[in-house]
């Protein structure tokens, strides 16, 4: 066993916490404001290459893999769980294209979501079924040399600025009467497409959060995404191993923002004469946000690690996700506490990081669904 | 090609300076675990020769005295776009004063990169602050050097236009030939790393010398080569004052003038 991070990755968290100093602090306050993702940070964040680290060196990216993006996705939402969340749901639309696509899916799509021509989506949730993928509404059916696409997605990050989306929608039925699905690559310049409301949320301001509509959307048949009837599996797949372990590492990334900014008011609040820091009952507290951090960090890194070795790894990248996002919470609440007052001032950092700490537990899978998965894992194995 | 060397130092990051401390007993500094860091000046020198590379295909070398766990901020200076880069490393030039420092890094740029065109330094570093080594590395090598670089213009990448920035005045010189530049943090903004850059270094050759690879005099390194030494370091301890000044309200006013007159704060 060996914890010790190698000097590839170590530099890669230097180079990208400068970046996310340079590059993204300076775009937050306008963020909060518009609620907008700043279409100028694209193409920064393809030349430092953070959006090609799922993907091999021959589509365009670094394949780095997942211990790296955990890192990377980390460093960012330490400053942004906004763009951290819209960097994580790129990466879902790039890893099923080079996982199901075929070579010329690959050669089309995969070079535009490395290089910073424009962001990617990945999109499931309905209406009528986020927790529950049976309940998806969405159909597709063969005409001539199009699949016409019908129904209405929500939640879809980065909804209003990518390009490039991957979906899933129902072509039939299995052999045993249960809803098929199969996935598709869908451009909105796609005749039928349109998009639909952009959500106001309270946390991750600055990330699109919005509606996608098909109707009667036309996607040329070479854009269907793995085989027909594959769906569930690629849209599955996709949101355990890429999409779970992209909310943990956002996770991570704001409990430690939550811990530096603690820590920080700590020694500078004065009170009785004396920093706040030196009053053990803070302490306890700052005690309580590293516990919960270090304790999601190590579970989000070992779930990446085991991404990259490719053991399976769905249970861990699950409990990562739970306990990376249920701390990130925990670890905003108190450090909002060691602020006291200050933590309702916008100037405060804190109060954001409890914002998007609270969205991030269901994006991805709420906790419920995260402990429905490890309970029966539990049950099964112990 | 002509190759631009540049000369980098590994400092404790200033970032976390606030968990510096003395030794008060021998007067060591205990950096306390801190992360090592390219000493920020030397960024921006190395951007200089990085852009002369993109736009005139000359060579970098990044040249460094320091302990061998250093590696990884010679590693980062090569993510950025440094083609190779060698390390000083040895207990022999351990306690170096910056004329030993600057001998040895002269004797490493004789022994690796001998048809240099330009060394690049920056123009201090943050944690020592003398600006000597670049002008006596110039002495060791017998080439002019210009310091307090604030802006070069490479016309055609064989003369170059650069910008001494005094502060009281501006002094431009044109040059040809070999030189040491010290460079401010005026001079431009470093690229960042990013992430092929990191991956390119791993492949990218760096060395580490001894004292004995580099044929150098053993009475000029090191403590024992160093003329100066460090008698006394210290933190300047900054106390509030405060005296209470009696009197009728005239008095009080006219006193308190005198007084902040007194210390020069009027
Ligand atoms: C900021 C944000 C970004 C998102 N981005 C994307 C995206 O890019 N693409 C995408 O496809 N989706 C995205 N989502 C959607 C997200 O995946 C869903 O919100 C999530 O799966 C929950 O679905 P739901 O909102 O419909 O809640 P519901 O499924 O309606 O859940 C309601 C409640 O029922 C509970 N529940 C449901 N099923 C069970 C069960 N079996 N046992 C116990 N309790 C249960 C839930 O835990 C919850 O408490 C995003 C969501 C957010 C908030």
């Amino acid at each position: 066993m060996d914890f010790k991070l190698s000097e590839r990755e170590e530099l890669l968290r230097k180079s990208i916490a400068e970046f996310a100093q340079r590059e993204i602090v300076p775009l937050v306050e306008e963020m909060e404001k518009t609620g907008e993702f700043p279409r100028s940070l694209i193409k920064k964040m393809g030349d430092i290459g953070l959006l090609g680290l799922v993907t091999s060196p021959e589509y365009g990216g670094n394949g780095m893999g997942f211990l790296a993006r955990a890192i990377a996705i980390e460093e960012v939402s330490k400053v942004s769980g906004a763009v951290g969340l819209a960097l994580q749901v790129h990466h879902m639309a790039c890893w099923p294209i080079e996982t199901w696509g075929t070579e010329e899916q690959k050669k089309k799509y995969l070079p535009r979501l490395t290089n910073g021509e424009t962001l990617g989506a990945c999109s499931i949730t309905e209406p009528s079924g986020g927790s529950d993928v049976f309940g998806l509404q969405t159909t597709a059916r063969e005409e001539g040399n199009y699949w016409i696409i019908n129904g209405r997605k929500c939640f879809a990050t980065n909804s209003h600025v990518a390009d490039v989306i991957v979906t899933v929608a129902r072509t039939g039925e299995d052999e045993k009467g249960r809803p098929a699905f199969s996935a598709f690559i869908v451009e909105p310049s796609f005749p039928g497409f349109s998009l639909g409301r952009e959500e106001h949320k309270m946390g991750f301001r600055g990330a699109f959060t919005g509606e996608l509509i098909y109707n009667d959307c036309k996607v040329p048949k070479e854009n269907l995404l793995g085989k027909i009837g594959e769906g569930l599996r690629i849209g599955l797949a996709t949101v355990n191993r890429v999409g779970r372990s992209g909310m943990a590492s956002v996770g991570v990334g704001l409990c430690y923002a939550s811990l530096e900014e603690a820590s920080k008011f700590a020694k500078e609040r004065v009170l009785y004469g004396k920093p706040i820091s030196n009053l053990q009952a803070i302490q306890f507290m700052l005690a309580d946000i590293f516990a919960l951090a270090e304790t999601a960090r190590w579970l989000t890194y070992r779930a990446a690690w085991m991404m990259d070795q490719e053991m399976p790894c769905d249970t861990e990248m699950t409990l990562a996700k739970l306990v990376a996002t249920e701390n990130a919470f925990q670890c905003a609440r108190l450090a909002c506490d060691i602020h006291g007052g200050y933590s309702a001032i916008q100037e405060y950092p804190v109060q954001r990081y409890l914002r998007d700490a609270w969205v991030s537990i269901p994006s991805g899978g709420t906790s419920q669904v995260a402990k429905v998965v490890l309970g029966r894992h539990v049950i099964k194995n112990f | 090609m002509p190759e631009a060397v540049v000369c980098v130092k590994p400092i404790p990051d200033p970032k976390h300076w606030d968990r510096l401390s003395l030794d008060p007993k021998t007067g060591v500094l205990r950096r306390g675990g801190i992360p090592t860091v390219i000493n920020p000046l030397d960024k921006h020198a190395l951007e200089i020769a990085l852009q002369l590379k993109d736009n005139f295909g000359w060579e970098v070398t990044v040249v460094s005295m320091a302990p061998p766990e250093t590696t990884q901020t010679l590693r980062e200076a090569l993510a950025m776009g440094a083609d190779r880069a060698f390390l000083a490393s040895d207990r022999l030039l351990g306690g170096a004063d910056t004329l030993a420092t600057a001998y040895t890094l002269a004797g490493l740029i004789k022994k690796k990169a001998p048809n240099f065109q330009m060394i690049l330094c920056g123009n201090m570093s943050l944690d020592g602050s003398t600006s000597q080594v670049a002008p006596q590395i110039a002495h060791f090598l017998g080439v002019p050097h210009i310091t307090h670089v604030s802006k070069i213009e490479a016309k055609d990448g064989i003369t170059f236009k650069v910008t001494m920035d005094l502060k009281l005045a501006q002094l431009i010189l044109e040059h040809q030939g070999p030189v040491v530049l010290a460079v401010t943090k005026e001079v431009n903004l470093p690229r960042l790393v990013n992430i092929m850059g990191i991956l390119a270094a791993e492949k990218k050759p760096l060395e580490v010398l001894s004292a004995a690879d580099l044929d150098l005099d053993l009475s000029k390194i090191g403590q024992n080569g160093s003329p100066t030494r460090v008698r006394n370091l210290f933190m300047p301890e900054i106390k509030r004052r405060r005296e209470i000044i009696k009197g009728e309200p005239d008095e009080v006013a006219e006193e308190l003038i005198n007084r902040l007159h007194q210390v020069g704060m009027l």
